[in-house]
């Protein structure tokens, strides 16, 4: 039997990985109806990614609500499907792609997101302050 | 075409009130209507719309599941099951369980228990919207056995009592038919409709169809009610199937509506539909096994696909596509207190000041607008709107967005072998 990957196990390792780049991990955080995958943030930005072990559309579709609250964002595939990925897609709606094996790879960095909607971005803000302060109790 | 949107839930009241040139009349759930008796006549006569009261007798004959609440069936639902049987409160409150062919019908038919709830559920109507002081004259005159005028307009319509029948060899299809013609007897002045409460497949039965056109012929008028029917999501073979039932019950010209009903009732106008009812942004379709209720959720009405989405999606989905950004009256208002011209500063403003009011006010306009557009044209236009929807749907890449929209090819399909026929 093949043994594929799960989300669950995709997020940890870039979990991991935003953490060596200095960031602190939230996962499944609340945005409005839905929850962004992975969350990471540090003194001067907020990272989001949406893990999906290949279904790239569905990925894009997610990332582009989180471009209305995060400085960066990004999708998250098992490598071996990464070449499914159509990267004009990405290129268009300013969505990055990380591939994952046993490493985290960046394979299209993401710019600063220009869509920001100051209420949801200050929402998630308060509920990563609510949730790092829950947690130092 | 006349729309009655239902009344979900006391709080929807000043929604009403604001946007009461935006639809025609109110529909009321008769168990709402029973749990606020002093409140009700009130508000209706403030508001001054037509209406129609729905006995939502089927409730009665479904898993009780659905109207209980902490072990008990909820205090509206005994009011109402009170006002229209000592047999029937017995067996849900009592008994706890749910009305059976067999209550009705055995050897022979059960004429207390027709007779009883038919005279009732019709009395129900006829009454519960007069003002207080009104029923209890009302009542006095009824003790002397004397008929006195009522000083308030009563409802729109009567409907008759209703069960919901999956086939016509279902024997809830005898009892409905029987129970609901017993009720003719009482309907006085006002026109007494019946409800065909019933599944998707009969609309694939067309001798089924003709038989309940003559089954229910003495009628004034119908409210089709097919469990679960969603517009956007059914076959086209369902959607045609609707479009023959709505033909063939208004065949003599008597009203037909629909009880859950969206665009695509709106359009079926023009095949005889006389209106719909729905919740207000809500409710555009229902399953009969549903928890009976409004669902408080805020969903955005796109004019686009005619469908309602999640704040998240309209969010984004007006962020990209600038040029999209609605035009109604409660829209602009918003958007005229920011004098910022930034797009993006304009949609995450708009949807920061789109509270439950303006949000189910934007639904009201919108529709209102459509179904004015709808009478104004004729099914080719539709037909060419539909298709260029469509178009700018896929235009715009909408699945991205999670916005549906293969629904629009799907009715235009309809409508055009509609035309052709």
């Amino acid at each position: 039997m093949i043994n594929v990957p799960s989300e669950r196990s995709l997020c940890t390792q870039l979990e991991e990985y935003l953490v060596s780049n200095g960031f602190q991990t939230f996962r499944e955080v609340p945005l409005l109806s839905r929850r962004i995958d992975l969350l990471g943030v540090n003194d001067s930005e907020i990272v989001a990614v949406e893990l999906k072990v290949r279904d790239w559309r569905r990925a894009l579709q997610q990332a582009l609500s989180n471009r209305l609250c995060a400085d960066r964002v990004y999708i998250a595939l098992l490598n071996k499907y990464v070449h499914r990925v159509d990267v004009m897609w990405f290129r268009r709606f300013g969505v990055g792609v990380f591939a994952v094996d046993r490493d985290v790879h960046l394979i299209l960095e993401a710019p600063y997101s220009k869509v920001i909607h100051p209420s949801l971005r200050r929402r998630v803000l308060s509920y990563v302050y609510n949730e790092s302060e829950l947690s130092r109790l | 075409m006349r729309v009655y949107y239902r009344l979900g839930a006391v709080g929807e009241k000043k929604v009403f009130e604001d946007y009461s040139t935006k639809y025609y009349g109110v529909a009321i759930a008769a168990n709402l209507a029973a749990f606020y008796p002093d409140w009700l006549p009130t508000f209706q006569q403030t508001l001054g719309k037509p209406y129609f009261i729905d006995p939502v007798t089927y409730a009665f004959a479904r898993n009780l599941n659905g109207i209980i609440r902490d072990l008990e069936v909820k205090k509206s639902f005994q009011i109402l099951a009170r006002a229209y049987s000592r047999r029937v409160s017995e067996l849900i409150e009592r008994d706890k369980r749910q009305l059976n062919s067999k209550d009705f019908l055995t050897d022979c038919w059960n004429t207390e228990l027709i007779e009883e709830l038919a005279g009732n559920v019709i009395d129900f109507q006829k009454r519960i919207t007069q003002p207080p002081s009104q029923q209890t004259l009302v009542d006095y005159a009824k003790i002397l056995g004397e008929e006195i005028e009522e000083r308030s307009k009563g409802p729109d319509f009567l409907l008759a009592p209703y069960f919901y029948f999956s086939s016509l060899s279902d024997p809830w299809y005898q009892i409905s038919l029987r129970v609901a013609k017993q009720s003719l007897n009482r309907k006085g002045a006002t026109p007494l409709y019946a409800v065909i409460c019933t599944s998707k497949e009969l609309l694939l039965d067309k001798p089924a169809l003709q038989r309940v056109r003559e089954d229910y012929e003495e009628f004034d008028g119908y409210v089709i009610w097919v469990s679960g029917f969603n517009e956007k999501e059914e076959g086209e073979e369902y959607l045609q199937g609707f479009v023959k039932l709505v033909e063939a019950l208004s065949e003599r010209s008597k009203p037909v509506y629909n009880l859950y009903g969206e665009y695509f009732s709106a359009v079926t106008s023009k095949f005889g539909l006389s209106g719909y009812s729905r919740g207000i942004c809500y409710s555009g379709s229902r399953s009969v096994d549903a928890a009976p209720g409004a669902r408080i959720l805020k969903l955005y009405y796109l004019e686009l696909n005619h469908g309602k989405v999640s704040e998240t999606v309209a969010r984004t989905f007006f962020t990209y596509n600038p040029d999209e950004l609605c035009g109604c009256e409660v829209c602009s208002s918003i958007l005229q207190e920011l004098p910022s011209k930034e797009h993006t500063e304009k949609v995450s403003y708009l949807f920061d000041k789109m509270d439950l009011t303006r949000i189910r006010g934007h639904f009201l306009t919108t529709h209102f607008k459509e179904q004015e557009e709808i009478s104004r044209v004729d099914l080719a236009e539709i037909i060419k709107r539909l298709n260029a929807s469509f178009n700018k749907c896929k235009r715009l890449n909408a699945q991205l967005y999670n916005i549906p929209y293969t629904h629009l090819l799907k009715w235009s399909n309809v409508l055009s072998n509609k035309s052709k026929n």
